[in-house]
């Protein structure tokens, strides 16, 4: 396996007495699309602003290209593209200018890949950026980003705020774009089908660490949905395979995790396996993030005082 | 570079284009022969236009990008944040140059248009345009370095406006020192520059120093930014405490009783409102139950502080500016070097020969109005320094007819004479009746009036003494702020009178302990450099002005326990001030830090210690112990962590 383009070292931060990383921990491989999902507030911003410098860890280390964030040169960050949630771009440019000032800030700029990118996306060079839609200027981020060759590229929420047909353009421009690049992405988002067209692992961001870092496929092999309908008598089943047990009108929802065949048999035998099918990523978000998530796919936490510094 | 230059292009153009538009409208408000021509005394309006300008170029430069929201946008450009920050020194500097080399330009193309007396040429006064327009350099820099602050808004807007109080008071001072009333245009560019140098300089330390609330400061942060800031904030503190040492020593001063003259008696008395009788009252101020109807005031006991009006913003001044006279028919103006020229209304300036063999007239000569008789129909006349004759001018001719002082008497001035009702008495014989608002020529003998085409010898004006009696002179020594001793005598063979003020009743002593406080909570260090200095007004003087930054009231070692008390409270607030960093848990250098700058500077760095460590910087909330997830694939980090 290749070094880690990013990596994530029991990194803490927190704002005030409010912690909002309690020590993230995770890796992307180049060639990766790692989607970081969590709920509003979870941290996803925090934790990519940390990765770019923008913020310090309080504890903890983010690396970039094997590099402390905290010391990211104007070489490593060459090689570095970002689109931020606001889609901030110079008002008193116009999209040309912007061109412009992107072929002027990074050296490895693609203007002509830009150029067709931007003819594709139907952005004029004259079009003043103030006056464009909330989904062009998050066009025009992106094919700046990605036009400026870079190894990682971060997006911060990059569809927030878009409607659908926006949203899905711009994820058709950034899977276009990225085709056969090679290019490491780290988004976030809150749009889980975006996420599950295009992403290769997730992450879910739940109370300042993650609770789940997996490819897609082993949430799709490892976790089993299932409605079961006990007999008369039978308890709910329990134990390190069952995520989740939640009682519905005739029996019980369960997620299981890598389930055991004689775990279903049981089942089977105590009662009746209705519907048993890997869940959507929406749902296995719901059963982390939602009513009842915190300590669902993670252990128990204890509560120590003060992060390592 | 070019990049960085063409996303800040709006401001340049804003900048280079509004700051030239205004600037040549503030010249062109005067006419082209005083802008162009001949010397102006200052230029105060192109001054502060400049200064102000130039203020707002190096804040909007610092600060564009931040206000736009794009201060991360452009951290993860690949730049360095010294390539930001030399292109936005070279933006201020285009804009700058276009300042300086095109506002002259601009100013003289309009004045083509919009003056009659526009003539090619006369270059000699753009040199001084140029030194007044020099502070826009220094203020542009204070205004990028205090802008690029990685520190709140206020604390910028804070910073910035004292340094450059504090920078131009410093450089008016030094260039004023020289004997000569104008200023000393090496010393004004040189000191307007080292400001610009010295701003750039920390601006460019503290170029990657960021600021996170929830973070300590980093100890470049400290060195770059919280060092100067301290600096300047003792500066302020001083400024401050001053005042406020000053008033309450001016309210010791009102509370002391006054010397009163009664008849041939003496008497310390005081008087509540300045409508009521007089209180007298005994050597220890207390009232003695005596009052009197009617009195005299010696002498307003005291010997007052004033801040001093350190803080001066001034306009350079040429050393000898140009003399200008009008009459009906135009102006007479006459530079400092003593070329003449004649505008008439409406017409192009013409160049004046003194006379046939002569072209200029010496250095420093004046021009006035002189009035040729009771009727007020007045004639130029320009006057050189030390001749022994006045010129007079003759429109229909532009030439001049040599007018001799009397008796070979030299020229020193023209006097404007206003006369006083209270002032009138005939006049000897041989003296001319004067009318009031009239110009005298005066001489080194006599003053002179012109009438006809001859100067007459005028009345000395008689010394107006208004004195309702002979004037007393009293004795003051052993002076201090608090206490200090008078004596004299009425009369003549008079009992002499002497007194010794200190304070002696409760509200006397609450303010000088008021005042004895306020000094203790100045720096130290300032404390200490004070008590080393002489005091050379103090003896005799009243109501002195004295710079704020060294306190008169421990100068020449008067109070060295005032010092101590001030180090011992400073010592006292280091102390506790580390007992708080180090149970934050502030590393040893930042605890050595401010018990330096405590220490050196006493309850201004404390105050500064509590803005820059706060308690949140050091804050470590309780954080559960993270764990690896259980969905989990193989290669996450979590498990080679684990």
């Amino acid at each position: 396996m290749n070094s880690p383009v990013v990596r994530f070292a029991g990194v803490q931060r927190w704002f005030g007495k409010r912690v909002v990383l309690g020590g993230l921990s995770f890796q992307l491989h180049p060639g990766q699309v790692y989607a970081l999902l969590g709920r509003n507030g979870s941290g996803k911003t925090t934790a990519l602003r940390i990765l770019l410098g923008f913020l310090a860890p309080h504890a903890g280390q983010a690396t970039v290209f094997g590099v402390d964030s905290r010391e990211l040169g104007p070489l490593q960050r060459a090689r570095i593209g970002w689109v931020g949630e606001e889609h901030r771009l110079y008002p008193t440019m116009t999209v040309g200018g912007a061109v412009a000032f992107e072929a002027g800030t990074r050296p490895g700029f693609r203007r002509d890949f830009a150029e067709r990118a931007l003819q594709r996306c139907g952005l004029g060079t004259d079009q003043w950026i103030v006056k464009l839609s909330r989904g062009q200027r998050a066009q025009l981020c992106l094919v700046l980003a990605v036009a400026g060759n870079p190894e990682l590229l971060v997006c911060d929420d990059p569809a927030l705020g878009l409607d659908v047909v926006m949203r899905r353009e711009l994820l058709d421009a950034l899977i276009d774009l990225l085709a056969d690049t090679g290019c490491a992405v780290l988004f976030s988002s809150h749009f889980l089908t975006d996420v599950e067209r295009i992403a290769d692992r997730v992450g879910i961001l739940h109370q300042g660490a993650l609770a789940v870092d997996a490819t897609l496929d082993d949430v799709k092999r490892r976790v089993l949905r299932c409605l079961w309908v006990p007999r008369a008598g039978e308890a709910p089943p329990a134990g390190p395979h069952v995520l989740r047990s939640g009682p519905r009108r005739h029996g019980h929802e369960l997620t299981l995790l890598d389930a055991p065949e004689a775990l279903l048999v049981d089942l089977r035998a105590r009662g009746e396996l209705l519907q048993a099918a890997p869940p959507t990523l929406e749902e296995l978000f719901l059963d982390v993030t939602g009513a009842g998530g915190p300590g669902l796919l993670r252990d128990e936490v204890t509560t120590a005082a003060g992060g390592a510094r | 570079m070019k990049a960085l230059l063409g996303k800040d292009r709006q401001w340049i153009a804003m900048f280079g284009t509004g700051g030239i538009a205004a600037m040549v409208s503030v010249l062109c408000c005067y006419p082209f022969v005083r802008e162009f021509v001949v010397a102006r005394g200052e230029r105060e309006a192109l001054f502060h236009l400049a200064w102000s300008c130039g203020m707002g170029l190096g804040v909007t430069a610092a600060s564009f990008d931040e206000m736009l929201g794009m201060r991360e946008f452009l951290m993860q450009r690949a730049l360095a944040a010294g390539d930001l920050l030399r292109a936005r020194m070279v933006g201020c500097a285009l804009v700058l140059a276009s300042w300086f080399l095109l506002v002259p330009v601009v100013a003289y193309a309009a004045f083509f248009f919009i003056d009659p007396a526009w003539q090619f040429g006369h270059w000699q006064q753009i040199p001084t345009m140029w030194g007044t327009m020099v502070p826009a350099v220094s203020a542009c820099a204070l205004g990028l370095a205090a802008g690029s602050l990685p520190f709140a808004i206020p604390v910028r807007l804070l910073a910035l406006g004292a340094s450059f109080a504090l920078s131009f008071s410093v450089v008016f001072w030094l260039e004023r020192s020289a004997p000569a009333e104008a200023t000393a245009w090496p010393w004004f560019v040189a000191g307007h520059f080292a400001i610009a140098a010295l701003a750039l300089g920390l601006a460019w330390f503290g170029r990657g120093v960021r600021y996170d609330a929830d973070q300590p400061l980093a100890p470049q942060a400290r060195r770059t930014a919280v060092l100067p800031l301290l600096a300047l904030a003792m500066l302020v503190a001083s400024f401050v405490l001053a005042a406020l040492e000053s008033t309450a020593v001016d309210w010791l001063r009102n509370a002391w009783p006054r010397v009163v003259r009664d008849g041939e008696r003496v008497v310390l008395a005081t008087r509540p409102e300045w409508d009521e009788p007089w209180v007298v009252v005994d050597a220890e101020h207390r009232p003695t139950g005596e009052r009197l109807d009617k009195g005299n005031s010696i002498g307003r006991a005291g010997y007052g502080v004033f801040v001093d009006s350190f803080l001066r913003v001034e306009a350079p001044r040429t050393a000898m500016a140009s003399s200008q006279g009008s009459h009906g028919m135009g102006t007479v103006y006459v530079d400092a070097d003593g070329s003449a020229y004649w505008q008439p209304f409406r017409e192009p300036l013409r160049r004046l020969a003194k006379s046939d063999r002569e072209r200029d007239f010496a250095a420093g000569t004046v021009v006035g109005n002189l009035p040729r008789g009771p009727d007020r129909i007045g004639v130029l006349a320009l006057a050189e320094p030390d001749g022994n004759a006045v010129f007079l001018f003759d429109p229909a001719t532009a030439g001049f007819e040599r007018v001799p002082l009397p008796d070979g008497d030299r020229f020193t001035r023209l006097r404007y004479y206003h006369r006083d009702d209270r002032d009138a008495r005939a006049p000897a014989a041989g003296e001319v009746v004067l009318q009031s608002g009239e110009n005298l020529v005066c001489g080194e003998q006599a003053d002179y009036v012109l009438r006809g085409t001859t100067l007459h010898r005028v009345a000395r004006e008689v010394e107006r003494d208004t004195q309702s009696g002979p004037r007393i002179r009293t004795n003051t020594y052993d002076a201090d702020l608090l206490s200090f001793t008078i004596d004299f005598t009425v009369g003549e063979g008079g009992a002499p009178f002497q007194h010794r003020f200190v304070p002696r009743t409760f509200a006397e002593r609450t303010y000088a302990a008021l005042a004895l406080a306020l000094a203790a909570m100045r720096p130290p260090v300032l404390q200490a450099v004070s008590g080393c200095i002489d005091d050379p007004q103090h003896e005799g003087a009243h109501n002195t002005n004295r710079h704020w930054l060294l306190d008169p009231m421990v100068a020449e070692g008067r109070r060295w326990w005032l010092v101590a008390v001030g180090i011992a409270l400073a010592a006292a607030l280091a102390t506790a001030e580390r007992r708080r960093l180090r149970r934050l848990g502030a590393d040893p250098g930042t605890q050595r830090f401010w018990l330096g700058a405590i220490l050196l500077l006493g309850p201004v760095g404390v105050l500064g210690s509590r803005l820059c460590e706060r308690t949140r910087a050091y804050a470590r909330p309780a954080i559960a112990v993270p764990v690896p997830p259980r969905l989990a694939s193989v290669d996450s980090a979590a498990e080679s962590i684990a």
